[in-house]
């Protein structure tokens, strides 16, 4: 008779190594709880988008508060998110560090809040034992603004300027130095748009000025419009506004940056370079490739859009679009554009 | 050095806690010569039988209650009824550990009757009462520093007082055998040690020692169940090099002496003695662990 076989059942062995897993790597992360509404302060080093405190909430907002028209809309604004904690509960615990008996809030100024409002007595609360660093803070508040459905587009670009600014500081690196591939990093993002908040946080002023006002929402346009050269900004701008597309506006920026170039030469006649001609679209595509991974060029990619590498055409049409951002992106570095 | 409190626990019972709980607390004491506390939070209170003379309870007979301690004064200690237990903590009275025959050996015993009423309080009460209580006074021993190490054997069960045990410890060993019902067991004690580990900061961590194959025979069952262990990198880190064989010493050394009224430790076995020095690798490869975390 052969030797006798036993195994721990893969069920049981598998829920152990979870378990085990699951402790180790979570382990000093923080925890979640349910605390007091009456321990939560606000954080005094915060810079606050509120106006309104929480003994205004409490108490009433005073009539002559020189604010009280201010703190009456933010109240009205919260009612909504107030009712929903009172019939659904609170979807996402906040977050909170320990400062002495008292709990400080890092991220879910608005859920605190709008809990007063629905005078809760309590709260969900995941618990950091410790202030977090200026950078994490900042990192933490964008995966908690990244729930909101209601965030706007300035909202988050100066969440990302904190991470940002957070980060120069610790590294002791200029901001204007921060590539596409750190801010992936920082906030956990592709590289395309990480391409586009590279783009957003070199904006113009004009530019950042609209998005603030909430003329432009939309992040892919205020990349593109921030991609785009100097001259032609103004133009964009006023497009976005009155409602352009992404197409249209698109369309707009290759005009310009052919107009440029044209400009740029002088009125002499260009010469074409041909660059020789291949029957095999692998071959272009590891040009293309090479292209687009070198880290001064990854914008690129989302410029070229997809390639179809089984269909000829595209290939052409593809490689094309390419030479033409490599123009132009050689005439913003010659030009400064 | 920051007291070390170690828990040995498991969901299943006949596992060995005990024995590990004694085999640990003498380790500490008499090799180690380190001042140790052993507290008996199981209502069996077997570790407390090995160590003092309890008592049947009159009031409960299939339990035992700890004798009257050496230092009561019936003159001087008019509120005191000579008796006292862990379990008095849950009950808002002072606490007052028993020496035992080796110096360094201090014991909180057991009471059956008093734990297992402990333990049926309500879910609301129980943070307050159980939890709470021995939190703060696994603190205030931290804070007299008077015992290096605390050893607490718990009842096998993932009830309030086990719960109470974890959320006190700085440490976990967990005994099992290398068999089903017992990998149950260690799954289930593992919830809470997850859950504690959890909901703890970085600086105040529960470690994790190990488990300690306990009751090891050469036999395939046990062998295979052991490797499988092993092979897996995530519970190869848990699981302790040294094993604990199935020997008759065990029990035999917790047979009190007619004459003494008194058991053995295995440390006063001879030097050279298999099962001695089996429990030295196994308490000293523990003690490594627990003392290499801080």
């Amino acid at each position: 008779m052969g030797k006798k076989k036993f195994a721990i059942p893969t069920a049981d062995f598998n829920a152990l190594h979870d378990t085990m897993s699951a402790a180790f790597n979570n382990t000093g992360t923080g925890h979640v709880d349910v605390i007091p509404l009456r321990k939560l302060e606000l954080d005094p080093e915060n810079p606050r988008d509120f106006a309104i405190e929480i003994i205004d909430i409490q108490q009433g907002i005073e009539l002559d508060d020189p604010q009280a028209e201010r703190k009456q809309k933010e109240m009205d604004s919260l009612r909504g998110l107030a009712d929903s904690i009172l019939t659904q509960g609170l979807i996402n615990p906040v977050l909170v560090y320990e400062s002495g008996e008292k709990y400080r809030i890092v991220a879910g100024e608005r859920r605190t809040l709008a809990s007063f409002i629905a005078k809760k007595e309590d709260i969900h609360a995941k618990i950091l034992s410790s202030k977090p660093d200026l950078l994490k803070k900042s990192q933490l508040q964008w995966i908690e603004n990244m729930l909101r459905e209601d965030l706007s587009l300035w909202e988050k670009m100066k969440n990302l300027v904190e991470i940002v600014n957070a980060y120069s500081q610790e590294k002791n690196k200029p901001v204007a130095g921060i590539t596409v591939t750190e801010i992936s990093q920082l906030v956990s993002c592709s590289l395309p748009h990480a391409s586009n908040y590279h783009s957003l946080l070199n904006g113009t002023d004009e530019l950042k000025e609209e998005i603030k006002k909430g003329n432009i929402k939309n992040i892919e346009k205020a990349a593109l419009i921030a991609k785009a050269p100097k001259e032609a900004q103004a133009r964009l701008i006023n497009m976005c506004v009155s409602g352009a597309t992404p197409s249209e506006l698109k369309q707009i920026k290759e005009d310009s940056n052919i107009r440029i170039i044209k400009k740029s030469s002088g009125g002499e006649h260009l010469k074409r370079i041909t660059l020789g001609t291949t029957k095999q679209p692998e071959v272009v595509k590891m040009i293309v490739e090479l292209i687009i991974e070198n880290d001064k060029f990854l914008h690129l990619k989302d410029r070229i859009g997809d390639i179809r590498w089984d269909n000829h055409l595209s290939v052409k049409k593809g490689f094309r679009k390419l030479l033409r951002q490599l123009e132009r992106a050689r005439l913003e570095r010659v030009e400064g554009v | 050095m920051a007291t070390k409190v170690i828990v040995v626990s498991t969901n299943k019972g006949g596992e060995g806690k005990t024995t590990n709980s004694i085999n640990l607390s003498d380790h500490s004491a008499i090799i180690q010569n380190k001042k140790t506390l052993l507290l008996d939070l199981d209502p069996q209170s077997n570790a407390s039988n090995n160590y003092l003379p309890m008592e049947k309870d009159p009031a409960y007979p299939e339990g035992k209650r700890p004798p009257v301690h050496p230092a009561y004064d019936p003159n001087t200690h008019k509120d005191w009824d000579g008796r006292s237990s862990i379990a008095d903590l849950f009950w808002g009275n002072d606490v007052c550990p028993y020496p035992t025959r080796f110096s360094n050996l201090d014991i909180c015993p057991g009471h059956a009757f008093k734990l297992l009423e402990a333990e049926r309080v309500t879910r609301s009460e129980v943070i307050e009462k159980i939890h709470r209580h021995l939190q703060r006074f696994i603190k205030q021993l931290q804070g007299l520093n008077k015992y290096e190490l605390i050893v607490i054997d718990t009842p096998p069960s993932k009830g309030p007082l086990t719960v109470a045990a974890i959320k006190s410890c700085t440490h976990m060993v967990i005994p099992s055998q290398m068999e089903t019902d017992s990998i149950d067991g260690v799954y289930g004690i593992m919830q809470l040690w997850k859950q504690e580990a959890l909901s703890r900061p970085a600086s105040d961590p529960i470690e994790l020692v190990g488990i300690v194959a306990n009751k090891f025979r050469e036999v395939s069952l046990h062998k295979q169940f052991y490797d499988s262990l092993r092979s897996n990198e995530i519970t190869s880190r848990l699981l302790m090099d040294k094993k604990m064989k199935e020997r008759i010493i065990y029990p035999e050394l917790r047979v009190k002496d007619p004459v003494t009224n008194q058991t053995r430790s295995i440390f006063e076995l001879d030097k050279k003695d298999k099962a001695r020095l089996e429990v030295e690798e196994v308490c000293g490869e523990i003690m490594r662990r627990v003392y290499q975390h801080g």
